[in-house]
């Protein structure tokens, strides 16, 4: 009896292993048949079955990430279901492979060398968390491997000091620094508020280095930095630091965390009768606001994004959205669509799925339209997008709105 | 910083204490009677704040009838656990490693059906009070510490008046010295066993909803208090309820005091370095009663 019981625990600490752990690749989409001729009488073709091209993608659908790692692989998938609709791309149908790296930079290393050594990928696409970029970098330049994605932090493509240029690693969006600069200046230069308490994911690159290019536009114009806080992405109870920030006399609190740390500290920062203003990044965005304890949480913040969420080209896409998941997307959704769209570009000018040449032909890529822009181009130098705008985005009682295009005017000069 | 932020974090510390005393209680309950540590217990706390959240988002429960249907999933939930994993072992074993494994096991099944249904995503709590905070002189309060503190301390007085004053506490005490005795005195000891696991249950759920209410709700929470829960059990004494409440506060004022001292970074380095400190010095806990542990 005992080792019946032995063997019925141990079967269900394995089921419940593989629950936790074995978060599958996502499905993938089913390449289009082949066109057929019309059945002749005497013969029967046999329809040639084209080599799939095999993409891969990294991203967290599980774990701390998981809000944004999801609607980055949705993302995903709708643009390959879409290019596989069309024909796919140089005649041969896509194939969409998505590992769960669950936040973890091991467990993603581990995987991108999945990808190159088991699935054959031509291109990886990755999540918007730096702290994988950074893990992967030297990892995607040994196996000869693009990796292109979402993690604004610039080391992942520059190195530690952003001196050496990581030649298999590339952005698809604004970079930290960008987002940082745009996201602290709009409370100074536009709302007049000249002190600022700053909290810092400190485990999260990407924060990181949002929060040291705001502390140095802050310098540089005179914002009084009232305290600087820190925390870590799997906190949930930010309660010490908000009390710091509130006994300090911010005016706002640049906010450098992902979206559940916000959530978190949104929530506290209302039930402790805390009404600072708040600024901070596109995680503020969808669906930050649907997230937070009671809406009027979400008020007085100002966050940019480098698209207009209402733009009527997102419309179609945000239709089929919602039609295949029953959720709207998030910018994160929308630029994961474009990272495919530019990913088919690469593949098309490079003429094949060599490795090199995709490299090659993402190296030098523009005029590209897509989501985000109507002229996707990459800086050969930094491995970063050229040219992307930013649009300032208000909370208040869990309502967004756009209030335009803004360029800081210290990034003018 | 000047009086009212020590004072802010002194409340917010004290408050921390009230959520950890009613998930370490429980977690004394249940070492009290049977003598081992059910590490199940966050996997019971998890699954009933999220079984609470249902309730707001469906019925739009207020918080009384949200702790209320969380407390009962949360006892039902543990009557569950103790039938499956531990109610054939009490009878035929006492090998240290089954109940290890079980309670282990059981804890892990119940935090990944919550994340098999609810993925991995986190979800708030709604705002349950009108008014969120009230000043005195310049300083705001939080209004949810006070009604946690106060919620605490009614529930975990009336379990100690349960215990102490009615047949049904005299029987749980008599089982916590010796089973084999209270059977023979007529009490029947799975019937206590099972409203012992309820009750437990029930303080999981509540636990449950203040996490949800103070922080934020994932499937991960269930293995944090199950840390912390043991750290308070085993400072307060293995099994000693006094103990674990004086442990509760003792933990949360230390992690608080920790955190403005060394920075919230090093805070739980501070805090475990405290705890092994505090157990090199006492080993046998606050309420010096070495128990001997299965598992």
């Amino acid at each position: 009896m005992k080792k019946l019981l032995v063997a019925v625990l141990t079967l269900v600490l394995a089921v419940s292993l593989v629950a936790a752990c074995g978060q599958p690749a996502k499905p993938t989409p089913t390449p289009p048949p082949a066109p057929t001729k019309p059945a002749e009488p005497t013969a029967q073709p046999t329809p040639e079955v084209k080599e799939p091209i095999i993409i891969g993608g990294i991203t967290d659908l599980t774990g701390n990430g998981s809000v944004l790692g999801t609607a980055v692989a949705r993302g995903w998938e709708l643009a390959v279901n879409d290019i596989n609709a069309k024909g796919g791309i140089l005649g041969r149908p896509v194939k969409l492979i998505v590992y769960d790296c669950r936040s973890d930079p091991q467990e993603a290393i581990s995987l991108f060398k999945r990808l190159a050594d088991v699935d054959k990928a031509a291109i990886v696409v990755g999540p918007p968390f730096s702290n994988v970029g950074l893990a992967v970098a030297p990892v995607a330049d040994e196996k000869g491997l693009v990796f292109f994605g979402q993690f604004g932090d610039p080391r992942c493509m520059l190195g530690e000091k952003l001196d050496s240029l990581h030649p298999y690693m590339f952005l698809v969006q604004p970079s930290a620094i960008q987002t940082g600069i745009i996201g602290g200046a709009y409370p100074f230069e536009k709302l007049g508020l000249k002190k600022a308490a700053v909290l810092v994911a400190e485990d999260h690159a990407y924060c990181v280095t949002q929060a040291n290019a705001f502390l140095d536009y802050a310098k540089k114009v005179g914002i009084e930095i009232t305290t600087f806080q820190k925390c870590k992405i799997a906190d949930t109870d930010l309660t010490v630091q908000l009390t710091a920030i509130k006994n300090s006399g911010a005016e706002f609190l640049f906010n450098a965390c992902n979206t559940q740390l916000l959530v978190v500290a949104t929530n506290q920062m209302y039930q402790m009768g805390m009404d600072i203003v708040q600024c901070g990044s596109l995680d503020f965005s969808y669906p930050f606001a649907t997230l937070v304890s009671d809406p009027k949480a979400a008020s007085r913040i100002y966050f940019p994004v480098n698209l207009d969420m209402e733009a009527p080209h997102l419309a179609d896409v945000t239709a089929a959205y919602i039609a295949a998941y029953n959720e709207k997307p998030t910018p994160k959704s929308w630029i994961a669509y474009d990272t495919i769209l530019v990913t088919k570009a690469a593949i098309e000018k490079a003429g094949s799925d060599n490795r090199a040449a995709i490299r090659d032909a993402l190296e030098n890529i523009s005029g590209v339209k897509c989501l985000i822009t109507d002229d996707f181009r990459i800086d050969p130098k930094t491995h970063m997008p050229l040219g992307l705008g930013m649009y300032i985005y208000n909370i208040e009682n869990g309502v967004y709105t756009n209030l335009g295009y803004y360029v800081p005017e210290y990034l003018k000069q | 910083m000047n009086f009212s932020y020590y004072l802010q974090l002194l409340i917010g510390g004290v408050s921390n204490g009230a959520m950890y005393a009613i998930i370490a209680v429980g977690w004394a309950l249940i070492f009290s009677i049977l003598k081992f540590s059910n590490f199940a217990h966050g996997g019971t706390m998890v699954c009933s704040a999220y079984l609470g959240l249902l309730a707001t988002r469906i019925i739009g429960a207020n918080l009384w009838l949200t702790l209320a249907v969380a407390a009962l999933c949360g006892g039902l939930i543990n009557i569950l656990v103790e039938l499956i994993s531990f109610h054939r072992l009490r009878k035929s074993s006492k090998q240290v490693l089954l109940f290890f494994v079980s309670s282990i096991t059981m804890g892990m099944l119940l935090q990944n059906l919550v994340t098999l249904r609810f993925s991995g995503l986190f979800y708030s709590y709604p705002n349950f009070f009108k008014q969120r905070f009230f000043r005195i002189g310049n300083i705001s309060f939080d209004i949810s510490n006070f009604m946690m503190l106060a919620i605490a301390a009614v529930i975990l007085g009336i379990l100690i008046l349960v215990l102490q004053k009615t047949r049904f506490g005299m029987a749980v005490r008599a089982l916590s010295v010796d089973p084999r005795t209270t059977s023979l005195m007529g009490v029947n000891v799975d019937l206590v066993v099972l409203a012992t696991f309820f009750i437990a249950g029930a303080l999981a759920g509540v636990a449950g909803v203040f996490v949800g209410i103070r922080t934020i709700l994932s499937p991960q929470i269930g293995s944090m208090y199950t840390v912390k829960g043991f750290m308070v059990a085993v400072i307060g004494g293995l099994g000693s309820l006094n103990g674990a409440l004086f442990a509760s506060l003792i933990l949360g004022l230390v992690e608080t005091a920790f955190s403005v001292i060394l920075g919230t970074s090093l805070a739980p380095v501070g805090t475990f370095f405290f705890v092994l400190i505090f157990l090199f010095l006492r080993p046998q806990g606050l309420a010096g009663v070495f128990a001997m542990e299965k598992a």
